[in-house]
């Protein structure tokens, strides 16, 4: 048995998989594993470790997408964002899939249709699960404005969702400078007015030392009186609104703190 | 034009408070319908084809748009409505720029999706219009905000204002408020059926105009992208399901609408013609129209399918699909590996998406229960009406007693019991003879 090590990025994960094709290993007794803080070692098991290589990783990039398309490459993406420990092996597992598939001459209409493949089940159950959360963040994301004009949101996602609503918001909000922080990751997005998004990495923002602008607080009021008028008290359902939005969402909430 | 504004000098939040409070009985809050990308460098906010809900308030609905009157005061006096003019409510008026303002602020933090402008009438539909285009039109143009706006088209308005009004906003409504004219003459006497439906023609008729110049002409200004919608009051009147289901069926033909909205009565006024409602607003009501609704825009199910003039109100304990397919049985079995799209669509507990699924994934294998579960069939209901290769999943006695029995929840099961038929038990209930 063979484990191939490799970082937690994209660019890690195509590389394990460029690695283990370029080595030409058996493929049946091989695993590639995202390299956890305490690796445990197994009996009768190579570890290997490969270094990440954008080159390689955008090979593996263009494969997939000229081979299985730009919506098999996103599902795969979104799955390389997740907090899944299987992620690497599944991505592999379905690349691997693909390619013998057509090495056989069948040609999928949708790699992903697939699902009696357990990894590609595993893709789709995983893609499903990123997607929802970065659509929830999209819905309950809260912006608070800075005196020096930058909007600020501070997430706590599972997954790695920043890229995710960053296409979303740079279109959005093209004119204004605004900055979404990960607090699990540490990493923020920054979006200068009029210009391109950037992620940073080992960000720590502490909320307290912040000034904001002025009128901040009275928008938030103004918010917060609008939310709770609107409600009507003989529907009143709060099985229901947790439902729709639960509890963890509602820690960064302007209407709920 | 000069815009009067009421005289009392209020702070915008007690204005916020008043005319949220006011407005909150409308229904329709979605931002869906249209797919614009912000194009402008100076512009702010773009349109997503399905909509956004941003929050949701305490009474589990969703909070899209920014949902406010312009104004409270009006000259109506519908009999349902908390701003009737024979009511003593606080009244006031915002200005075109602290709308503007709201909108904002609110869109840039992310709280709000667009702007909903509803208005009572201030002295006259023209006049109140007029108001409503020139708020529209300060924030298109001045504050170049480029969010999803939904206004209301102001019965008896001149179909002038309207039609400007309609090349700056995303969806339009007008409300039918009730679905028969009786009705309407008893509870809304200063409202006509014929009134409403003529703004509701016009822009019908603007949207099919403006689709054939929009073929030739790519960037011709688009009129009310989002289609237009409208709304009825559920349990003011006297109507039954079946008459409601058969006005939202021919307003989706005849008007081409995007959506009709429901909204179960909430009595906020003392009236003799209004009818008392001692378990609260019917919201169970409202909760099977919506699932109509659903199937007849999305399942192909025509109305007259769902109810009867024999049956002419919904299922208390089973929605109007499982209703349906369990008067249907000779419909069913459907073998999944088979079945086209719409008779997938006709099965309980599989939707539009996994019936989707269920097409694109049979292209390349061959699908077992399993699988349906992954792609997110509710298996629960669906076991009962489909096979996989021929088979069910267990067997069980194919009679509508004992199907009807296990769709019901379990807690409701004692309701259904009273009437249950019982049975001498045979040797095919249990497969032995299979």
């Amino acid at each position: 048995m063979r484990r191939i090590l490799c970082e937690d990025t994209v660019e890690g994960i195509f590389t394990g998989v460029y690695y283990i094709y370029l080595k030409k290993y058996e493929r049946t007794c091989i695993e590639l594993k995202i390299q956890g803080n305490n690796e445990n070692y197994q009996l009768f098991t190579i570890d290997e470790f490969v270094a990440s290589d954008v080159e390689k990783s955008v090979k593996v990039a263009k494969t997939i997408q000229k081979k299985f398309g730009m919506e098999c490459y996103n599902s795969l993406l979104r799955v390389a964002f997740s907090v899944e420990e299987d992620k690497a092996e599944v991505i592999f597992r379905t690349i691997e899939f693909g390619l013998e598939q057509e090495k056989g001459g069948k040609k999928s209409w949708n790699l992903l249709n697939n699902i009696k493949n357990s990894a590609i089940a595993r893709v789709f159950e995983i893609n499903r699960t990123v997607k929802n959360e970065a659509g929830r963040y999209i819905e309950f994301i809260r912006f608070q404005e800075l005196s020096n004009g930058v909007l600020l949101a501070e997430i706590e996602p599972e997954n790695y969702v920043l890229p995710l609503l960053a296409e979303h918001f740079a279109d959005r909000m093209k004119n204004e400078h605004f900055l979404i922080y990960d607090k699990t990751k540490g990493h923020a997005l920054v979006h200068p007015s009029r210009s391109q998004w950037e992620v940073y990495q080992n960000v720590f923002i502490d909320k307290q030392t912040l000034k904001y602008a002025e009128w901040e607080e009275e928008i938030c009021d103004l918010w917060k009186t609008f939310f709770h008028a609107i409600a009507i008290e003989d529907r009143s359902n709060r099985d229901l609104q947790i439902n729709l939005l639960p509890l963890k969402f509602r820690k960064f909430m302007t209407e709920f703190i | 034009m000069e815009v009067r504004i009421s005289d009392n000098q209020m702070s915008i939040m007690e204005k916020l408070q008043i005319l949220t409070d006011a407005a909150k009985y409308d229904v329709a809050c979605t931002s869906s319908g249209n797919e614009r990308k912000n194009t402008k460098d100076d512009s702010l906010g773009n349109c997503v084809k399905a909509g956004i809900c941003h929050s949701f308030s305490a009474d589990g609905r969703c909070i899209s748009l920014l949902k406010i009157l312009f104004t409270n005061e009006c000259i109506y006096d519908c009999k349902y409505c908390i701003n009737r003019s024979s009511n003593d409510v606080k009244r006031t008026s915002f200005t075109p720029e602290e709308v503007c303002y709201l909108t904002m602020n609110f869109y840039k933090r992310n709280y709000i999706e667009g702007l909903f402008l509803s208005s009572g009438i201030l002295y006259s539909p023209d006049y109140t219009m007029e108001l409503i285009y020139q708020t529209i039109y300060k924030l298109r143009t001045e504050y170049h905000f480029n969010g999803y706006i939904h206004v209301k088209a102001i019965p008896g308005a001149d179909s002038r204002i309207i039609e400007k009004t309609g090349y700056l906003v995303d969806r339009m409504s007008v409300n039918l408020e009730l679905p028969t004219a009786e009705s309407l003459a008893k509870l809304a006497p200063h409202k006509s059926r014929k009134n409403i439906l003529t703004p509701m023609r016009l822009i019908q008729n603007g949207i099919t105009e403006n689709k054939n110049e929009l073929v030739v002409y790519r960037h011709a200004p688009s009129f009310v992208p989002a289609g237009q919608s409208t709304q009825m009051i559920l349990g003011a009147s006297g109507e039954t399901d079946y008459q409601m289901l058969m006005v939202a069926q021919s307003l989706y033909q005849k008007f081409d609408l995007k959506r009709v909205f429901y909204s179960a009565f909430v009595k906020v006024n003392e009236d003799v013609s209004l009818p008392s409602l001692p378990g609260g607003p019917p919201l169970l009501r409202e909760h099977r129209m919506y699932q109509a609704d659903w199937l007849m825009r999305f399942y192909g199910f025509q109305a007259e399918e769902l109810l009867s003039e024999k049956q002419q109100n919904f299922n208390v304990l089973m929605d109007p699909k499982c209703d349906w397919a369990l008067r249907h049985l000779e419909k069913f079995p459907v073998e999944i590996n088979r079945a086209d799209y719409y008779t997938l669509l006709r099965v309980p507990g599989i939707g539009v998406k996994s019936a989707r699924r269920i097409v694109a994934a049979r292209r390349e294998c061959n699908l077992d229960f399993e699988d349906l579960k992954r792609i997110g069939v509710v298996l629960k209901r669906a076991v009962y009406f489909i096979t996989c290769n021929g088979k069910n999943k267990y067997s069980f006695p194919f009679h509508e007693e004992y199907i009807g029995r296990n769709l019901i929840d379990h807690k409701d099961n004692y309701k259904f019991s009273d009437n249950m038929v019982y049975r001498q038990m045979n040797l095919f209930d249990y497969g032995v003879m299979n």
